[in-house]
């Protein structure tokens, strides 16, 4: 009886989490590869995310909010990727902000994405979760196991240096 | 940053995460089940395995730890002072293993009104104990 009672939970955990795994990947998966650049690499994220989403599923589905809980398992999976390949967060030292008109052009979608790659992981995903998934600081403090001073901090640095790449890259993409 | 800055931002990331250009990508749903069951069984194959270890080493201490001490028990503190009660007939001192200490002919010769046997209470009574 119990057994059975079991066999049934098991098939309705798994049947809730195909739900959320279907609506949501590709909005994970977008936000991947927001975070590497890579579609490919952005599938295998979203893949290890909702795996481990699905190992935890009764409890977070208990907690509630799964979609954030998938987001921040996303993210920390990206930078624990980077860190076990030994990336070094590079320093950016504080530049003067350059006023780059965003790039009215088909380009822009290229422009920004060398943009955003040339930043340093950290600062991508902090950008990623404050202006991209619209998130508090303290969420993305939390998310990123963190506190919210260095989210600020991150999130001002990343942002003045995608500002400065933005301006050198709009300038050759306007100079060609 | 102001709530126009954050709105290009956001509008920046839209067009970079443009699901048009995303190559066509299979689902991952099925990938997810099998090795989110993956994960759940190998831990719950390490807390079973902990519970075990566990379990394993409260026995070890229950049965060593009292073995020990009745081993102890068993075992005298200090050598018995005469003979076993069951003791076999070649362990039983023969009648020629008078003690030293016993009464000589001549003390009893000296003392008539003394016991033929002598007391425990004797100078070297203490050895007994």
């Amino acid at each position: 009886m119990s057994r059975r009672a079991g066999w049934v939970r098991e098939a309705v955990r798994e049947r809730e989490f195909r739900e959320f795994a279907e609506a949501r990947q590709a909005d994970l998966r977008r936000s991947a590869y927001l975070l590497c650049g890579d579609w490919h690499q952005a599938q295998d994220l979203t893949q290890t995310a909702l795996m481990r989403l699905y190992a935890a599923w009764g409890r977070v589905r208990r907690d509630g909010n799964v979609d954030a809980y998938a987001r921040t398992i996303l993210t920390r999976v990206f930078i624990d990727q980077y860190r076990r390949r030994a990336w070094r967060e590079e320093l950016v030292e504080a530049v003067p902000e350059a006023q780059a008109a965003p790039p009215a052009t088909r380009e822009l979608r290229l422009v920004m994405q060398s943009a955003l790659m040339e930043l340093p992981p950290r600062y991508r995903a902090v950008l990623v979760l404050r202006y991209w998934e619209d998130w508090s600081v303290e969420q993305t403090a939390e998310a990123l196991r963190v506190t919210p001073g260095t989210v600020k901090s991150q999130s001002a640095r990343g942002l003045r240096r995608l500002r400065q790449l933005l301006g050198s890259l709009a300038h050759e993409v306007n100079g060609r | 940053m102001s709530e126009r800055d954050a709105a290009d931002l956001r509008d920046a990331f839209a067009a970079v995460a443009d699901d048009a250009t995303a190559p066509p990508m299979p689902s991952v749903t099925d990938a997810a089940v099998a090795g989110g069951t993956r994960i759940r069984r190998r831990r719950a194959a390490a807390a079973a395995g902990g519970a075990l270890a566990v379990v394993a080493l409260g026995v070890t201490l229950a049965a060593g730890l009292p073995g020990m001490g009745a081993e102890e028990r068993s075992r005298p503190a200090t050598p018995p002072s005469g003979p076993p009660a069951s003791s076999t007939p070649t362990e039983s001192p023969a009648p020629s293993e008078v003690p030293s200490w016993g009464p000589t002919p001549t003390r009893s010769v000296d003392r008539p009104g003394s016991p033929a046997v002598p007391s425990n209470e004797g100078p070297r009574s203490s050895d007994s104990g």
